[in-house]
């Protein structure tokens, strides 16, 4: 499948993580947001995009990194998700060092479940590609339900807007 | 095609129509045939037995009147021969003329003896009257009806009874007394006598077993005639009366009509054979009683007739009744034609509402066909108004409904997604715009930034030269020291100079640390041009993947450009890499500049005290010659950063080059893009949409 690949900082080095290119609707350079205090830890806040609020995660405390410190390579992915709660919203991802586009196979010999028995992960499955290992981010279930009640705009929201 | 170009029976109302009344109108023509033709046996039986009713009853009329005539000349001549009348003419005379007055249907009576037959022939000369004999005297009295005369009747002689042997009533009946012995009343031929057509009935008188004369009676055919007419009236049909003589020759007795024979000519007395109707004459059963009924084409009337033909008892009469087949079947037309209309208006009424019903699918089918004709056409701007699905038809159009606005839903989504990869395509074209600006901004800045360091480079020659000079002043200050105090003030001199010339060189190292922060701005601007252009690549890319098929070339393209990209943001962190190297020369640089000039100026201020101590100037001035060796070598450092500025610039330009080339194939590209666009907006432009 086509993907984009991103980078975190760990302690024990860097890990590589894959978005599907079917979810991504843009990239956009890391913009400046506007912060939101009381929100869950990974919300950094919302940020405009063609006039509209979109709610920024931070994704390397997502994946169990230190927080983004924002650098040339970081992006902000926005992707749409699709929610119990609401049909179809926008979310933006800020990514730590984007690699680029590239064909990765999930589902070829040597790849792994990830662990990932119930499907409800916010990762999946794992495999490896040029030397690295390569984890798939599943953007429908990134954010926890609790979290999606607090940060995704409920459908009554949408009605009154 | 549309449904009204097609012909009627390919239409759904014709082939209805031609499949529910072709068997209706089949079926309804073989009963209404069944029932005409029921009903035609049933008439013709009918017919058939009326017919022979009818010629039953007028024989058995006929044949009361002859049994009447037969009795009444039977009784006559009984009351010769056995009543003992024999021979007293005068009784005779007036009983001949009683029954005559009696029975207006004679038409005379008479009794006529043999030749003397009562011995009275020569003495009746002188008593009877002689209208009753003939010159010598024979009994031949014939009573017969004359209008002229008194009562209506007269008297008069019968001549001829053996000179005419094929009249047969006198010599008739005597031929079969001799040759069978039989008593019986004989039925002659019919003939004329004097103007009136009559037959007679004779018997024989037999006394003591010889033949003495005849007894008899007539009747006019004029008579019989009208009680046949009266029968014909009563009963319908042609009716004709013949007998067979004992000649053998059958002849017309009456008939209510000619019968063909000529007009004019009466068909009484006439023979049968030759006449037109002889051959159905000719049907008549050969024992009497039995009727004969038959239908055979009439050779007068030339069409098909229905015949009774019977024989009466008393006389051998036959009796021929005749009736037209067109009367009789007239009412049987009429019955077709009456079930003919019923039928045809059955069918009128079954049309109709096998039309209304083809009619009512028809309609229904045919919006069908206008709807899927304008969705093949790419119209799905009509709003199907779904009328309720009552039956199969409904549900067509329920479905063709749903189906338009599924097309139309798809037809707006992929219409949508055009104009945003046309947004994207556009803002392709315009970083492209914009990459081919910063390119040639930077191809500029690069010849600025050359020039600078071309610039720089002289200076430092012009440096080194200086301080070449300088070293040169102070080898000549060691080599003047010596030489007094004069050569102190030179020395002075030499190191106002050189101090200025260092004050020259630390302007001219500022003015380069400008240049290089200059650099870094731009070289700051390209790396931020390339990130961009690495951005617009990856979502670029992610829209041609989003695409498919279409924006594969795109793809490739896209990558190119990020290559580019990723080889441009390397190039720039060279140059920054380098220009802080430089930066890093131009400050020890400055530094060592400021130094030096501290040192000259203390060494201009203490030029006196130095003059006293000139061992130590020259110590001095040696020590100087080293640090302008330092300086030197600190120089040459520049110089070759100077070199690699150079070589880095030309690198810049190179790569400003090719990201102006490659920003002319981005241009390129999205050209294509948008052509690529264009063809997908006009494809999805064939359908039109209600907004």
């Amino acid at each position: 499948m086509r993907v984009l690949l991103f980078e975190t900082v760990h302690d024990d080095g860097l890990r590589r993580w894959a978005i599907s290119v079917a979810d991504i609707v843009e990239i956009l350079p890391v913009v400046r947001w506007r912060p939101i205090v009381g929100g869950p830890e990974c919300a950094l806040g919302l940020f405009e995009r063609q006039q509209t609020l979109v709610p920024l995660i931070d994704m390397s405390m997502k994946l169990g990194a230190e927080p983004v410190t924002p650098r040339l390579g970081s992006r902000i992915v926005v992707v749409r998700v699709a929610t119990a709660a609401s049909t179809s919203t926008l979310l933006g991802l800020l990514v730590e060092s984007m690699i680029g586009l590239s064909s990765i196979d999930f589902h070829g010999s040597g790849s792994h479940s990830g662990f990932d028995a119930h499907g409800d992960s916010s990762v999946g499955r794992v495999t490896t590609s040029e030397g690295t290992t390569v984890q798939l981010v599943r953007v429908e279930h990134v954010l926890s339900e609790s979290e999606q009640a607090a940060i995704l705009p409920s459908s009554t929201d949408e009605a009154k807007a | 095609m549309s449904t009204s170009r097609l012909a009627i029976h390919q239409r759904l109302v014709g082939r209805i129509l031609l499949l529910g009344l072709l068997p209706v109108t089949l079926v309804v023509a073989l009963i209404v045939g069944l029932n005409a033709y029921r009903a035609y046996s049933g008439f013709v039986v009918a017919i058939e037995r009326e017919l022979a009713e009818a010629t039953r009853l007028a024989a058995a009329e006929v044949e009361a009147d002859n049994r009447a005539i037969a009795a009444l000349v039977e009784t006559l001549g009984q009351a010769q021969t056995d009543g003992g009348m024999f021979g007293n003419r005068a009784e005779t005379l007036a009983y001949l003329r009683a029954i005559l007055l009696a029975d207006p249907g004679l038409q005379g009576t008479y009794v006529l003896y043999e030749p003397n037959a009562d011995g009275n022939d020569a003495r009746a000369l002188g008593s009877s009257p002689r209208e009753a004999l003939d010159a010598k005297g024979r009994f031949v009295p014939y009573w017969r009806r004359d209008a002229a005369a008194l009562e209506g009747i007269r008297l008069e002689p019968t001549v001829g009874m053996e000179d005419f042997p094929d009249y047969l009533f006198y010599l008739g009946p005597r031929k079969v007394w001799e040759s069978t012995g039989r008593r019986e009343v004989l039925f002659t031929k019919p003939y004329e006598y004097e103007g009136v057509r009559m037959i007679e009935q004779t018997f024989p008188l037999i006394r003591d077993g010889r033949f003495v004369g005849i007894a008899g009676a007539d009747r006019t055919l004029d008579e019989l005639g009208r009680q046949l007419a009266q029968s014909a009236k009563r009963l319908g049909g042609d009716y004709f009366l013949t007998t067979t003589s004992i000649d053998g020759i059958e002849r017309y007795i009456a008939a209510t009509t000619d019968a063909g024979v000529e007009k004019r000519a009466r068909l009484e007395t006439r023979e049968v054979a030759g006449t037109p109707l002889a051959s159905i004459i000719a049907q008549v059963p050969s024992t009497s009683g039995g009727v004969k009924v038959f239908s055979a084409k009439d050779p007068v009337l030339d069409e098909d007739c229905f015949y009774g033909v019977t024989k009466t008892e008393t006389g051998d009469w036959t009796l021929v009744v005749r009736k037209s087949g067109g009367e009789a079947l007239a009412s049987i037309w009429t019955l077709v034609l009456t079930d003919t209309l019923t039928a045809l208006g059955g069918i009128v009424v079954i049309a109709l509402l096998l039309y209304l019903l083809a009619r009512g699918v028809g309609r229904r089918l045919q919006i069908a066909t206008e709807v899927a004709e304008r969705i093949a056409q790419g119209d799905l701007t009509e709003q199907l108004a779904i009328a309720p699905a009552k039956d199969e038809s409904g549900v067509l159009l329920n479905a063709f409904a749903v189906m338009n606005q599924n097309l139309a839903a798809i037809a707006r989504d992929t219409r949508r997604a055009s104009i945003g990869i046309n947004s994207t395509a556009t803002e392709l074209s315009a970083s492209a715009v914009q990459q081919e600006e910063v390119a040639s901004g930077l191809s500029s800045s690069t010849t600025e930034v050359a020039a600078a360091t071309r610039e720089i480079a002289a200076t430092g020659g012009e440096l080194l030269g200086t301080l070449d000079a300088i070293a040169k002043s102070a080898r000549g200050a060691a080599d003047q020291a010596s030489e007094g105090r004069q050569s102190v003030q030179l020395m002075n001199d030499a190191m106002r100079r050189l101090d200025e010339a260092a004050q020259s060189v630390g302007s001219k190292l500022q003015a380069m640390n400008e240049k290089a922060q200059g650099i870094n701005a731009i070289v700051a601007t390209i790396t931020k041009v390339a990130d961009q252009t690495n951005l617009l690549s990856v979502n670029a890319a992610i829209e041609a993947e989003k695409a498919g098929e279409l924006g594969l070339g795109f793809l490739v393209v896209a990558r190119e450009i990020r290559r580019l990209a990723d080889q441009t943001g390397e190039a720039t962190l060279d140059i920054e890499r380098v220009i802080r190297q430089m930066q890093s020369a131009v400050s020890s640089g400055v530094m060592e500049m400021d130094r030096f000039g501290e040192s000259l100026r203390a060494c201009v201020e203490g030029g006196e005290a130095v003059g006293h101590r000139l061992e130590g100037i020259i110590k001095h001035v040696e020590g100087d010659t080293a640090r302008v060796g330092q300086v030197t070598e600190g120089m040459r450092a520049q110089s070759a950063g100077v070199g690699q500025i150079d070589e880095a610039m030309r690198l810049l330009q190179s790569t400003a080059k090719r990201s102006s080339i490659v920003a002319t194939d981005m241009s390129r590209a999205s050209t294509a893009l948008q052509d690529a666009i264009k063809m997908l907006k006009s494809a999805v432009g064939s359908f039109r949409l209600r907004d």
